[in-house]
């Protein structure tokens, strides 16, 4: 067993077991550990505390908690003035997305005023539009030193800033493509003050945006502001989105694990976790025993699942959604509920499924994820809850049971997945201490 | 303004989502419509020509399973029924559909129910008596498939609209 889950029993047995208390408590435990691994130097603080606390009062304002939604805070600073820089909390971790994203809204206007967005060549501020399943990010690039710990610091990464004043028209090809007219672009409407995409890959779009111009992604505008207009262009792998952790100054650039805690099946008010930066690189993230699990090379992302005999290719382990999402025979809520979409046994149900890499992927003819090359590596069975998703407590933001329909051929692994476990997440093309494999895979 | 996990909300849209998918379904006639589910074969020859790719039509039992194959690489599927109507539309792909064209008078509650309850930013799951959804949208790829329960002919198994 690896040290990062034995030293995060340790901490879940000192909290007993109430996860809201303790927070980021493994995280010191770890650093006074010593390990015979790898790169030696302990000293670096590669942690940041995880809280899945259902959000603050301005993003959830009268809706209630949001249940797994997983937050850090990142400090980030002005290129032009590095002392210009300002914490922002309540950013989600995602594990299928690339990119830090924040919402203009929570930035002060000082660090606003001096991150503005890149321009072309041609002199044109460089706008992105990120599409979500649910609606669409909008808003400029900027290029800004990141923080992620006081040892991990980035410098001049493009990131975006979700913004809706003051700024260009959404272009109705971002609508389009995101195929949903909803913004997200307050912390009220994106459930956070920002998104910190560390799925496998090193750029959000990747070669097909630096080959040609892909609607719904980068734009040149004629100005940054509201009298703008905005057009479709290619960018340059360099300039799109970066992975922030693979562009750290530290040699911990290569992946990272994710710990959270066990939580009662009946869930819990909060509860509090770890995001290591670098997978096999300090005396506190090794890979150890982890099961690797190759995720396709194309899209980065799916990888095989097995569930009640059913293949699953288009499979996704996903802390950006907040339940485990797969169709099945279990009662679902009535359709006219409040969580019709939901799953609500009568009582909690024990499940089993079989989780395996596959190396590529493909949509056959039919749009149906195929797998085209192999699938790879140890199938390894996973258990899992699904609780009643009407009875669970409303204030609870930790729900390690909750459970919903699926899309076909797919089971998403959301956040409940990564309760009770450490999962390593390592970078296309990277590879870590202790496995020949590169990447992109997932580990736990 | 939008409703998010506003959950009295919902229950307060259903009349309206109703209102919306009978009118859908009492004009399921062939009619000049940028619209597919609820709508009828004149909408599929416009996806057809708006997604730029040829339309491959299998017959089944009871219905017509009709497959568009976009530039993109993201391949439409459109259910049609004897009577000429779009049950059930899905979808796989690198890229995103239109759902705007796609769902046509269904659209307005998809948005409403999509946002009744919060699930994360990769996710769109909906059971209601009106509109079942249920849409994977990763950062290179997007898959999904949606039909409206009262337009799916006796003896198709849903499970099986993919």
């Amino acid at each position: 067993m690896s040290r990062v889950i034995s030293v995060a029993l340790l901490a879940i047995a000192a909290g007993a077991l109430c996860a809201c208390g303790g927070g980021g408590g493994g995280s010191s435990l770890l650093t006074s550990s010593s390990s015979g691994s790898s790169s030696g130097a302990t000293s670096v603080v590669n942690t940041l505390p995880i809280t899945i606390d259902g959000g603050t009062a301005a993003i959830v304002q009268a809706d209630g908690v949001i249940p797994n939604f997983a937050y850090v805070s990142v400090t980030i600073c002005a290129t032009s003035s590095p002392a210009n820089c300002q914490t922002i909390d309540h950013v989600q971790i995602d594990t299928q997305s690339v990119g830090l994203r924040i919402m203009g809204s929570v930035l002060n206007s000082s660090l606003l005023a001096a991150l503005p967005p890149p321009t072309t060549s041609g002199g044109q501020p460089v706008f992105e539009c990120a599409p979500f399943a649910d609606g669409y990010s909008w808003g400029p690039l900027a290029t800004a030193n990141i923080e992620l710990t006081s040892d991990e610091t980035a410098s001049s990464v493009p990131i975006q800033i979700i913004e809706d004043v003051n700024v260009p028209a959404v272009p109705a090809d971002c609508v389009d493509a995101a195929g949903s007219d909803y913004p997200e672009s307050t912390p009220a409407s994106f459930g956070a003050n920002g998104l910190l995409g560390v799925g496998t890959l090193l750029q959000d779009c990747g070669p097909d945006c630096a080959a040609e111009t892909i609607p719904g992604s980068y734009y040149a505008c004629t100005s940054a502001t509201s009298s703008g207009t905005c057009s479709d262009i290619t960018m340059s792998l360099a300039a799109q989105l970066q992975n922030p952790v693979a562009v750290l100054a530290s040699s911990d650039t290569n992946g990272v694990a994710i710990v959270l805690p066990a939580v009662s099946s009946t869930g819990a008010a909060s509860a509090s976790g770890t995001l290591y930066l670098g997978v096999g690189t300090e005396s506190n993230n090794a890979l150890g025993s982890a099961t690797i699990f190759e995720v396709d090379n194309l899209y980065g992302q799916f990888l095989d699942t097995q569930y009640t005999g059913v293949d699953l290719p288009g499979s996704v382990l996903d802390m950006g959604s907040n339940a485990y999402y797969f169709n099945s025979s279990i009662v679902p809520c009535p359709t006219n509920s409040d969580y019709s979409g939901f799953y609500c046994p009568s009582s909690t149900l024990a499940e089993s499924a079989a989780i395996q890499g596959e190396s590529s992927v493909t949509f056959d003819a039919q749009g149906q994820i195929a797998v085209s090359g192999v699938r790879t590596g140890t199938q390894e069975s996973v258990n899992f809850d699904i609780g009643n998703a009407e009875s669970f407590n409303t204030s609870f933001a930790a729900l390690p049971t909750y459970g919903a329909t699926g899309s076909s051929g797919s089971f998403d692994w959301g956040l409940p997945f990564f309760y009770n476990k450490t999962l390593f997440v390592v970078f296309q093309g990277k590879s870590a201490a202790g496995s020949s494999q590169v990447g992109p895979y997932m580990a736990f | 303004m939008h409703p998010l996990r506003s959950k009295p909300r919902l229950t307060a849209l259903l009349p309206r989502i109703t209102a919306v998918l009978l009118c859908a379904a009492v004009l399921a006639t062939p009619r000049p419509a940028h619209s597919a589910l609820g709508a009828g074969l004149d909408s599929l020859v416009q996806d057809q020509q708006l997604l730029g790719g040829a339309d491959v039509v299998t017959p089944m039992t009871t219905y017509d399973l009709h497959e568009i194959r976009a530039a993109s690489g993201t391949t439409v599927r459109e259910y049609v029924s004897r009577q000429g109507t779009v049950f059930a539309v899905g979808w796989g792909g690198p890229s995103h559909p239109n759902l705007q064209q796609l769902l046509g008078n269904s659209y307005a509650a998809y948005q409403a129910a999509a946002h009744a309850n919060r699930r994360g930013h990769h996710i769109v799951s909906i059971d209601t008596p009106d509109l079942v959804a249920s849409v994977l949208r990763l950062q290179r790829t997007s898959s999904g498939q949606i039909y409206v329960p009262a337009l799916v002919p006796p003896g198709v198994a849903t499970a099986s609209l993919r």
